[in-house]
């Protein structure tokens, strides 16, 4: 019942769902092998095999070969949490990124660039600060949940006055987006100074990673209590693509197309502030991941965000993990906070995107 | 039915439209046609549900259009935007595909569709292309396709089949060349006479009364009023050199034109 009744050529190549496949894949397997690296080196080299089989017999699988106790020990209770840790915050911030990027409309809207992260930091760090003092009469075993609900809130608030600001009738103001990022960020920092200036020795210690950003601290205690707050998310976010797709649009063209514009809004600002602030509240402030991620997706496979938001999440687990790999590998045997690594990859990486902006003539800022 | 029933728009404290009754049948083509400043996109906004009148009503078969389901309403209704502000390289066969985002009708009848009206809109040569490498006018075509697949005619077992579907055109040819003007105009009169309701703002009086059924035409308020519609019927109504004149405030000449085809307008020479 076609209105024009054309034969059309049955050859037409769909080039890029094939791509994409290929794209999966080969994230899936590189994710894999990143986390097999990630759990054998270090300090104590743990063999692949050894380390299969602790995880095999954790999940109930007879061990086919004993492991030494000391290697088993290292393996449960440091690597694991901690590739864990990496693999899901690398994965929250990319996703956030993405997610954000679509709701702004624009590549450039990474979490740390627009304040959001500062604002879950700045959260964080007064939870850590303070929190004992303001909370002394919550049950103990609630106090792990402070620090990562403590930085949501931050992120949330932070992310909410960037859209605030740069948002109107539907469409965004780059430029504001950015400035009020730079605003944010520089109050976050001040903040965060105060809070430095205002702590004593431990809290000191506590508080120096929020600068530099790190994944060494991770433990199950630690870990368990934001994992909620980092899948969530991780889960729900893919469901919102096809929603992100025609926001791609205009909100206008968005809402013509029968989406539920303004709920769709709330729910992407608020799993991104979740992610970010969860990522903030356990590995500190690590930049551009949220940035590179989703732009080297989106180079190799387009836009789609039923596929980016995926595969950002792969990609930003396993950038993180060799970031981390980087960290700990390089200077032993001390480390390197990972969000300076990060941060000497991610920030050429902006410069050279906003080269490539001016270079096709639209401008540094659309 | 769309209808709006003495509607009135102000935006800002500042009035945009007074009083105006427009309503777009099944198998019609209405233009909206007037000088700028007259509300033509405004009236095509509120129509379209995306500004919400002052006063009065917007009504779809009877039911105002804010009752309707979101979703159910975008499968009998599109609307084709003045321009466009996508900036991410989705390829010319993604976006129209974003067309088919309120139906559930399966990725194999999206992609069909998707490839039928894009062979309608004369962009299926730039498929595979990215929408971010496009001209202003290849883009408004691709646009047009998008919103074709929005309301593509579905297989006659579906139950919405029997319901009208409307296509609202923003200023469609406002940056296409002398053939694609016509493609858009043969489309959308194609679709009118397949049942279709269309309403589209039209800036070329000559392109509107050769190709609409019916025109309606706005004039700009004065002293603190809002637009207004002066007159609406068939094109040889509405087109008299001294409403024009007066509405458009420039003095107007009609040529007869062709037999059987309404005469051309043209400014008066001084």
């Amino acid at each position: 019942m076609a209105l024009l009744s054309l034969s059309l050529p049955r050859s037409a190549v769909h080039s890029l769902p094939e791509r994409r496949h290929v794209v999966m894949a080969g994230l899936v397997l590189g994710l894999f092998a990143v986390v097999l690296l990630s759990l054998g080196l270090g300090a104590v080299r743990i063999p692949v095999g050894d380390a299969v089989a602790v995880l095999a017999e954790g999940l109930g699988l007879s061990a086919a070969k004993s492991v030494p106790d000391q290697l088993r020990l290292v393996l449960l209770h440091i690597r694991l949490p901690r590739t864990l840790l990496a693999a899901l915050a690398g994965a929250g911030l990319a996703v956030s990124g993405a997610a954000l990027q679509g709701l702004f409309r624009n590549p450039l809207a990474d979490p740390g660039l627009i304040g959001v992260s500062s604002g879950a930091a700045l959260a964080a760090a007064t939870t850590i600060v303070f929190g004992g003092m303001l909370f002394s009469g919550l049950p103990p075993e609630l106090l792990p949940y402070l620090l990562p609900l403590g930085a949501f809130g931050g992120g949330l608030i932070a992310v909410l006055l960037a859209y605030r600001l740069a948002s109107g009738h539907g469409q965004t103001d780059v430029a504001t987006l950015l400035l009020a990022g730079v605003a944010l960020n520089a109050i976050a920092g001040a903040g965060i100074g105060l809070l430095i200036f205002a702590s004593d020795d431990q809290q000191l210690r506590d508080l120096n990673f929020w600068m530099l950003g790190s994944v060494a601290g991770a433990n199950w205690s630690a870990l368990l209590p934001a994992l909620a707050f980092l899948v969530l998310p991780l889960l729900a976010l893919p469901f919102l693509g096809r929603a992100l797709n025609a926001l791609l649009l205009g909100e206008t063209e968005a809402a013509h197309l029968g989406f539920r514009v303004e709920r769709a809004k709330k729910f992407i600002l608020l799993l991104a502030a979740l992610a970010t602030g969860a990522a903030v509240a356990l590995c500190g402030v690590i930049g551009f991941v949220g940035l590179v991620v989703p732009h080297l997706v989106r180079l190799v496979a387009g836009p789609d965000h039923r596929f980016l938001l995926p595969a950002s999440a792969l990609l930003g687990a396993a950038l993180l993990l060799l970031a981390d790999l980087l960290a700990r590998t390089l200077v032993l045997p001390a480390e390197l906070p990972i969000g300076i690594v990060t941060s000497c990859v991610g920030g050429p990486f902006f410069l050279w995107m906003l080269l490539r902006q001016r270079a096709r003539g639209g401008g540094a800022l659309c | 039915m769309l209808s709006a029933d003495s509607v009135t728009l102000h935006l800002r404290g500042r009035p945009i439209l007074e009083a105006v009754d427009l309503a777009v049948g099944a198998g019609e083509f209405l233009a909206l046609v007037g000088p700028n400043g007259a509300g033509k996109s405004s009236l095509l906004r509120l129509m379209a549900g995306s500004l919400t009148p002052t006063s009065g009503r917007v009504r779809l078969d009877g039911q105002a259009l804010d009752r309707h389901d979101p979703r159910t309403l975008a499968c009998r209704r599109a609307v084709l935007p003045q321009s466009s502000l996508l900036n991410f390289p989705f390829t010319v066969r993604e976006v129209v595909c974003l067309g088919r985002s309120p139906h559930r009708t399966g990725p194999a009848r999206d992609r069909q569709v998707a490839e039928e009206a894009m062979a309608l809109a004369e962009v299926l040569p730039l498929a595979e292309r990215r929408y971010t490498e496009l001209s202003g006018g290849e883009r408004q075509r691709v646009e047009l396709a998008r919103v074709l697949a929005q309301i593509w005619p579905e297989s006659s077992g579906e139950p919405e089949a029997t319901q009208t579907r409307y296509l609202l055109l923003d200023e469609p040819t406002s940056s296409l060349d002398l053939r694609h003007q016509q493609t858009v105009m043969v489309v959308a009169r194609r679709l009118a006479a397949r049942g279709f309701g269309v309403l589209a703002v039209l800036h070329d009086l000559n392109l509107a009364a050769r190709n609409a059924d019916r025109l309606a035409l706005l004039a700009p308020g004065q002293n603190g009023h809002g637009g207004h519609l002066v007159r609406q019927g068939r094109p040889e109504g509405v087109l008299e050199a001294d409403l024009l004149s007066a509405v458009y405030e420039t003095p107007v000449d009609l040529l007869p034109g062709q037999p059987g085809a309404p005469p051309v307008i043209l400014p008066a020479q001084a």
